[in-house]
């Protein structure tokens, strides 16, 4: 008696060899950065999340778990919410600036024009200095009365600003300062931007009699549009971590003018030792900023490609 | 062969020897506890201690190295240091523990004691003091490391406060000043002389940046500007207390209708009244751009290098109902800890004692933490720096017991900076209490 036997076919599971296959050498570049992400980003990232399920004593012990408390504590405290709306306003009133600045100084310095050295020292030098270093000049120059800047408007006749005790003005300097910090780095994504646009493309327009302004907006601007979008998300992120010319200048002051989420969440953790809560904090900025970013890259999102 | 029980037949002789060397034994053993006090530091193994101290350059390395040197001299180990920056120091202290054992003793801001002992950091060291020592100490630095009857460490230096000024300027508006606490004025008549000074200097000079008083303000946190609303209470208000008798409520002490008065003078000096400058600069006195510098004993070098030409005086401080100052500076503490706690209390000991605190004191160009060594610093026995011991003797509180004291005072300092920049005095002290009280609840 004949027996047949059907044998269906199998689907096996692919291991995970498999699943790698191809992958190994982007693997084996991607390495060293991929540790450095897990060790300095994405641990720490786990860690604050352990954190801020926690309480801990003012010695930073953590004695008990707080499940979301420590989330419902920051989020109805009125000064948070106060300095997650300054730091959205920060990055508004930051980002345009940074961008126009740095795109300008990237043009200047492609350009090749005789003030290409002082724009390299004003926009370079403060990412060498440091930012305490540069906040402890600007400490000095501000000074209501015995600062550079008011001996010079006072010498001309305008009246004294109290720079670091008035809300607007101290404002301006710590965003001032901010953005200078951070205009060389902007600077040097759109100088990048501008190498990597084929000169054929400009001269064609050119040809065509497209002058200075056109080849500007018609050409460069939109060609730049990947270097813009990583601009953008890099001064974003930036906005929302001002926390040294804060720290140095105005300590949050005066009345809250300058009390950005990054200085609350710094205090809350070292001054005041309450961990779960500057935990929590950082993460509910983290969520904000990741929506924010989000938003910027789908806006931003660029659909043509060089062939 | 055998050994005889005594080798020797002893003579007569011997034997008056061993008489006498049994006696001399005997006397010594009588006369031991006499002993063990001329060796104050019986006991010291020798052992190397790791102290946590803040990283003050080569100015503090010198002088713990002349610490050493004393030291080592009684016996004393190898000291080692663990150097934090300034602002770091009560962060490290409280984080000292944690992830091991850590240094064996700390130097820290002394108004942090009572936190550090809330936190089971630190260990009472009242058994290396005599009575008499505890009672040689200036008052501020016996009641600031004392809690619930124990003594937890000696200061490194006294302060004192005083207003500095050149008698040269006040002399030529035929200004006659207090010069004792004795004469002390008040603010209100301060106000008028400052007010006269800067107006009459500002049009002598033809320079409206010209200013009465440097108050001090702005980065010293509660030390100076804190006696303004405490001092416009009566002694033992709730406006001079700040804080409620247990330390966890601010509320109804700091924003007391006697406090708000203290903390509007405060915005008054600066606005209403526009006698001091809102720069935090510290050096507009030693530039000549202030006429009175509100001061500790620390700025005395740093004046006459500055200004050598000048004839420095001091008068009492301004107060607004009863005169207070703080004082306090920093306190060596012992781990609680550590596996060295005999070397390191004793070392606490040294500190203490006039040999130890001699150094520092002096490397402070401050007063020193006991009354008896006032004697041995001339500077402070005469004009202008007497006045500075008096204020320690006569005025000086500690800054408030708190166990959150490091909470308060930057606290404080916003508060402090909101008034200055001219906000709503009374919803500014409302909202800070109320977050005080929120931080000193966790101590609770």
């Amino acid at each position: 008696m004949d027996t047949t036997i059907a044998i269906r076919p199998v689907r096996l599971k692919p291991r995970l060899p498999a699943l790698l296959e191809g992958w190994g050498p982007a693997l084996v570049f991607l390495a060293p950065a991929l540790v450095m992400l897990c060790l300095f980003k994405l641990w720490l990232i786990a860690e604050a999340v352990y954190t801020s399920t926690g309480t801990f004593d003012p010695g930073g012990q953590r004695i008990g778990n707080a499940g979301l408390d420590n989330f419902g504590f920051a989020l109805s405290d009125s000064r948070f919410q106060w300095g997650l709306w300054l730091s959205l306003f920060a990055a508004v009133a930051k980002v345009p600036v940074q961008l126009a600045l740095g795109l300008a100084a990237a043009l200047m310095l492609r350009a090749n024009t005789g003030g290409n050295a002082v724009v390299r020292a004003m926009v370079i030098s403060p990412m060498f200095f440091g930012l305490p270093v540069t906040t402890f000049i600007f400490a000095y120059m501000f000074d209501a009365n015995v600062g550079a800047v008011n001996a010079i408007l006072s010498g001309i006749g305008l009246p004294r600003v109290a720079w670091l005790s008035t809300e607007a003005p101290a404002q301006m300097l710590v965003l001032g300062l901010s953005i200078w910090r951070d205009v060389g780095v902007t600077m040097l994504v759109f100088l990048a931007g501008l190498s990597a646009i084929p000169p054929q493309i400009a001269n064609a327009a050119k040809l065509d009699g497209a002058g200075p302004f056109a080849l500007f907006f018609t050409i460069t601007l939109p060609l730049l549009a990947r270097s813009f979008q990583f601009a953008v998300v890099l001064a974003t992120l930036a906005s929302f971590q001002i926390l040294v010319p804060v720290l140095m200048l105005t300590k949050g002051g005066p009345t809250g003018a300058t009390d950005l989420a990054s200085f609350q969440i710094y205090e809350t953790a070292f001054s005041y030792f309450d961990l779960g809560t500057a935990s929590a904090m950082s993460l509910a900025l983290l969520f904000g900023l990741i929506v924010i970013i989000a938003l910027e890259l789908r806006w931003l999102a660029v659909k043509w490609t060089y062939e | 062969m055998t050994r005889s029980a005594i080798p020797f037949e002893p003579s007569r002789r011997d034997v008056l020897k061993g008489l006498s060397a049994g006696l001399a034994a005997t006397a010594l053993g009588g006369l031991s506890p006499a002993f063990a006090q001329a060796d104050p530091y019986a006991g010291l193994k020798g052992e190397e201690l790791e102290l946590l101290i803040w990283d003050g350059g080569a100015f503090v390395d010198n002088m713990m190295a002349r610490v050493q040197e004393r030291w080592s001299a009684v016996g004393g180990g190898a000291l080692k240091f663990r150097k934090v920056p300034f602002g770091d120091l009560d962060r490290a202290v409280r984080s000292a523990n944690q992830g091991g054992i850590g240094p064996d003793v700390f130097l820290a801001n002394a108004p942090n004691v009572i936190t550090y002992k809330k936190l089971g950091l630190i260990e009472p060291v009242t058994d290396m003091f005599t009575k008499e020592d505890l009672e040689d100490f200036f008052p501020t630095v016996r009641l600031g490391s004392e809690i619930d009857g124990e003594f937890y460490g000696p200061s490194t230096n006294e302060n004192g406060q005083a207003l500095y000024y050149d008698r040269q300027l006040t002399e030529r508006y035929g200004l006659k000043l207090p010069e004792t606490l004795a004469d002390a004025w008040t603010w209100d008549e301060w106000l008028r002389v400052f007010t006269e000074i800067q107006a009459a200097e500002r049009k002598r000079r033809g320079n409206e940046q010209f200013f009465a008083l440097y108050p001090n303000m702005g980065n010293t946190g509660l030390f100076f500007s804190g006696s303004y609303p405490r001092s416009a209470g009566e002694k033992g208000s709730d406006a001079w207390k700040m804080v409620s008798d247990d330390g966890l409520k601010s509320s109804g002490c700091l924003n007391s209708p006697e406090a708000i008065k203290g903390l509007q003078l405060i915005q008054d000096i600066h606005h209403r009244h526009g006698i001091a400058p809102v720069s935090t600069q510290k050096d507009m006195f030693y530039n000549d751009q202030v006429a009175f510098f509100c001061g500790v004993p620390l700025y005395l070098a740093p004046i006459r290098k500055a200004r050598p030409d000048i004839d420095l005086a001091t008068a009492p401080v301004p107060y607004i109902r009863t005169p207070i100052i703080h004082t306090g500076s920093f306190a060596w503490l012992v781990n609680r800890q550590t596996a060295k706690i005999g070397d390191a209390k004793l070392f606490l000991k040294f500190m203490g004692s006039p040999q130890g605190n001699d150094v520092v004191a002096r490397g402070w160009t401050s007063p020193p933490i006991r009354k008896s060594m006032v004697a041995d610093r001339p500077e402070f026995q005469t004009k202008p720096m007497a006045l500075f011991i008096d204020s320690i003797t006569e005025w000086s509180v500690p800054r408030p017991k708190v166990p959150g004291f490091s909470e308060l005072d930057t606290m404080w300092s916003r508060l402090e900076a909101d008034i200055v920049s001219g906000g709503d005095v009374k919803p500014l002290a409302d909202d800070a209490t109320r977050r005080i009280d929120a931080q000193l609840r966790r101590y609770g």
